[in-house]
């Protein structure tokens, strides 16, 4: 059992051991080990229902989890309290703001609540997010609404910022906009930041780790760089393309022949180790190429290879329209 | 503290345009009674009208005010702005508690202080506050219950209405249940002028139900406050209504009731159980009394226990009755509750004037006689010294003893001791008279055939209620029932140089209430015989005598073993 408890290691910001959550039947987070270390950005990934919000509640205490334990500044969720709050920032698509303030009264009404809150830095950031401090929440826009959540969580500097799905719905140019900040501002303040997406391309930018949940369950976990360094994607010629399937190793993703080409990804990429290993089941590969991925390929080859059946909307449409005479 | 007072002042800024509309309808409640507004031209339809708004209204706005503080941060929704924010559980609530006590007790005791104070009631204020603000607690905190387990305004409004229901059920069946068979110590005492001003309710088994009902609900809302557990706060929901039902029918400890007088005189019980065979088989005990219930009777077989009660050497001036309060029943071995309570009721059935004690209080040479409408033909009634109580009705439908069974009884028998009071006696010829704060004035006096009828009204100089008529207005429909007035007022037309005098008895004297404010409409007419002319009354005065309760006793009596003879099978 007491392998099943937290560390209180100072270093790891948040911390979570065998943590699960079920509602009914439905195992929502399956005994999920995370470890985010101070200063860093990790990246919480999934596609939808995948856990990632309900992960993100369960650290909060804002939702019990069923079994295991989380941990947040090496205290226990549950034993989070007033100080430990004011150093959290928690930003999320759904979360409700009392639409009847004004962004003015919202900061107002905030400021009391929080020792370390910065009026200098506060008006920095309305003027950065070009928000209007007398207009009625009610009255914003999604994506003014999503940046006023954001000054009224990062007006006192917290030393963590937990975001979830803050992108969602929001135009490129504000997405920009935010991406750019949060990646600025965390860089200056060396805060942590969990953020939770299933917008690849938003998160890259700020991501330090990677952790990619899927059904439940924790399928990757370690630096970007790692991640970089591990995934290629390969293709090359070969008459013998059709071997591509038979007996390749697991760690080739997506292995796909078409003709004489032969495509997949490499998830354990280790230069020359490839080569010989294409070399021996094609002896006859030619032009064989080898490409970095960008993060939103590896995610999607994750998934994929975790979905093997899973059809695509053409073979579905084939499957049901052209079968039928 | 800072965080709390941070929370409340949102909250009042959040609902400051309902805020203010509480405030207009609570002046509006209070205008009456205060001189600035006569109410004296309402006739009794507009007067209730005016109790159903303050009434509704004020639930109304209890409601609007606690759920919309407690649903602006909704406890249960994982999305709530506050549930991510330094604010914890505990400051939050706390928040809210001061929220609603500021705005809604807050008022509700102000409102109270200032019209008891302007009516210079001081001494009733407090138990007025007790009994007001426990039942604006327990709507409070049923209605935060309700809130702080739903997440919007519509699921809310949906949970309170079936609550409100099941609680409207309940109440009906707690009356119905509890009037029965609890007995009844500290709902009738003596009556002092302010304390009419009370609604009658502040028994204490009432207050300390609802106390039981707030204590239970508040803790839900705590719970679900701290731990967001909200199958255990439904639970403690439920529980609320099974804790007031529960202390509302077992409680027997008067606190807040009238205090009883401690000299009850000695006397001696004598109790003379019978039991009378099959009811088809028997002479009633009472012929007018059973009469009403033949039909009912005669289409069941009953067995009725019943025990003949006299007090002896009880001083004249006191009166007394005698009901079973609790009992059980063994039959055949098994122990089974008393059958039907109903009959518990019925025990009190009564005879006519003259009342014990009220010709003693009247003078020793006064012949206390009683006239009616029906009958203007007078005459001295003498009542029984000692009359019988109900103690047990079987149904032998519902148990047709197919051999003879063995039935015993223990029951505990209460008697209730009273004592007559004269609160004024004017003369008949001055019409009007006012003392310690009770009036009493001569409205007509009608001649009719056979007599003539006297037209009285009561009233209350040192309220300023209704400055023009001074009249208690209010609901005539209501009745004392369980008040703290007393149980009979006589009024009686005296006649000291020729010994004689004829009284008319008022059971339950009416009254209404408007949270806390007890209104009387004392007109009442009593008639007087043939013989009564203007010479006589020009000699008369006009006596107004409460019967107060001076003391309860409880009494264990046991019948002895008796057998229900076997019945055919129908």
């Amino acid at each position: 059992m007491r392998s099943r408890i937290c560390s209180e290691n100072p270093d790891w910001c948040i911390e979570t051991r065998g943590l699960t959550r079920r509602f009914g039947k439905i195992t929502a987070v399956d005994r999920l080990d995370l470890k985010v270390a101070k200063g860093t950005v990790c990246a919480f990934l999934g596609s939808n229902g995948a856990g990632k919000t309900t992960t993100i509640k369960m650290l909060m205490n804002i939702i019990f989890p069923t079994a295991g334990e989380s941990r947040v500044f090496g205290k226990r969720s549950q034993d989070l309290d007033q100080q430990d709050y004011a150093r959290i920032g928690y930003v999320s698509e759904n979360q409700k703001l009392p639409d009847w303030m004004t962004v003015d009264q919202l900061l107002r009404f905030l400021r009391p609540m929080y020792p370390t809150w910065d009026d200098q830095f506060c008006d920095l950031l309305l003027e950065f997010f070009e928000l209007p401090k007398e207009r009625k929440i009610a009255q914003l826009s999604r994506g003014m609404r999503m940046k006023a959540a954001l000054v009224s969580s990062l007006a006192y500097r917290p030393e963590l910022l937990m975001m979830d799905e803050p992108f969602t719905g929001l135009d490129p140019l504000v997405r920009d906009e935010l991406t750019q900040g949060i990646l600025e501002m965390t860089q200056q303040e060396h805060w942590t930041v969990l953020i939770s997406s299933h917008d690849i391309d938003d998160v890259e930018p700020l991501a330090d780790t990677i952790c990619i949940i899927h059904e439940a369950k924790l399928r990757i976990y370690e630096p970007l760089e790692g991640l970089y360094d591990r995934f290629r994607s390969i293709s090359l010629e070969s008459v013998q393309a059709e071997r591509v399937r038979e007996g390749a190793p697991a760690t080739w993703l997506g292995a796909a022949a078409a003709q004489t080409r032969v495509s997949f990804i490499d998830s354990a990429y280790r230069k020359g180790e490839l080569e010989v290993a294409v070399r021996t089941r094609f002896p006859d590969a030619r032009n064989l190429k080898i490409e970095r991925l960008t993060l939103k390929s590896i995610f999607i080859a994750l998934l994929r290879s975790l979905q093997p059946n899973r059809k695509n909307l053409g073979e579905l449409y084939e499957s049901h329209f052209k079968s039928t005479p | 503290m800072n965080l709390i007072l941070n929370q409340l002042r949102k909250d009042l800024q959040r609902l400051r345009v309902p805020l203010a509309l509480w405030i207009v309808f609570l002046a509006s409640v209070a205008l009456p009674y205060f001189d600035l507004l006569s109410f004296a031209g309402l006739d009794d339809f507009s007067w209730r009208i005016y109790l159903i708004y303050s009434g509704f209204g004020y639930f109304a706005f209890c409601a609007l005010i606690t759920a919309s503080a407690i649903l602006e941060d909704p406890v249960v929704d994982t999305e709530a702005f506050w549930i991510s924010r330094p604010p914890r559980a505990g400051t939050l609530l706390a928040g809210k508690a001061c929220f609603v006590a500021v705005t809604v007790l807050g008022p509700t005791l102000l409102l109270l202080t200032v019209i008891f104070g302007y009516h210079g009631l001081w001494r009733s204020l407090m138990p007025a506050a007790i009994e007001i603000c426990s039942t604006a607690m327990l709507l409070v905190s049923l209605i935060a219950a309700c809130a702080c387990l739903k997440k919007d305004a519509i699921q809310f409004m949906a949970v309170l209405l079936v609550l409100l229901l099941v609680t409207v059920g309940l109440q009906i069946v707690t009356v119905v249940y509890t009037d029965f068979e609890r007995p009844f110590f500290d709902r009738i005492g003596p009556s002092s002028q302010e304390s009419k001003l009370t609604t009658g309710e502040t028994e204490t088994a009432h207050i300390a139900s609802l106390l039981a009902g707030v204590a239970l609900l508040s803790l839900a809302v705590v719970n679900q406050y701290r731990t967001r557990k909200t199958w255990r706060s439904w639970a403690l929901l439920l529980a609320a209504y099974v804790a007031s039902f529960a202390v509302y029918r077992y409680w027997n400890i008067g606190l807040i009731g009238p205090s009883l007088e401690r000299g009850i005189p000695a006397y001696q019980l004598s109790v003379k159980p019978f039991v009378f065979g099959i009811w088809s088989d028997q002479e009633p005990l009472d012929a007018g009394f059973r009469k009403r219930w033949q039909e009912y009777l005669s289409r069941r077989s009953h067995l009725d226990v019943e025990a003949m009660v006299e007090l002896q050497d009880l001083p004249p001036s006191y009166d007394w009755k005698s009901r079973i309060t609790r009992g059980e029943t063994v039959i055949s071995g098994k122990s089974e509750h008393l059958s039907d309570a109903w009959w518990f009721r019925t025990g009190s059935f009564r005879h006519g004037l003259p009342e014990r004690g009220l010709a003693e209080v009247l003078g020793a040479d006064i012949a206390l006689l009683n006239v009616t409408r029906k009958s203007t033909e007078w005459s001295t009634i003498e009542r029984s010294s000692a009359y019988s109580v109900p103690i047990l009705n079987i149904k032998l439908e519902d148990r047709p003893p197919r051999k003879p069974e063995v039935v015993s009884v223990k029951a505990d028998l209460a008697i209730l001791l009273y004592r007559y009071e004269i609160m004024l006696e004017m003369p008949f010829a001055e019409e009007r008279m006012e003392h310690n704060g009770f009036g009493l004035e001569i409205e007509r006096i009608d001649h009719e055939d056979g007599g003539l009828s006297v037209w009285v009204n009561e009233y209350y100089p040192s309220s300023k209620l209704d400055p023009k008529s001074h009249h208690w207005r209010g609901n005539p429909y209501d009745g004392w029932g369980s008040g703290r007035a007393p149980p009979t007022r006589a009024y009686v037309v005296m006649n000291r140089n020729r010994g004689e005098a004829f009284a008319k008895l008022i059971r339950n004297p009416k009254k209404s209430s408007l949270r806390g404010f007890t209104v009387q409409k004392g007109r009442f007419a009593t008639i007087l015989p043939k013989g009564v002319d203007e010479a006589w009354l020009r000699e008369a005065t006009l006596v107004v005598a409460d019967k107060l309760l001076v003391g309860v006793q409880e009494h264990t009596i046991e019948i002895e073993p008796f057998e229900i003879p076997a019945m055919p099978n129908p």
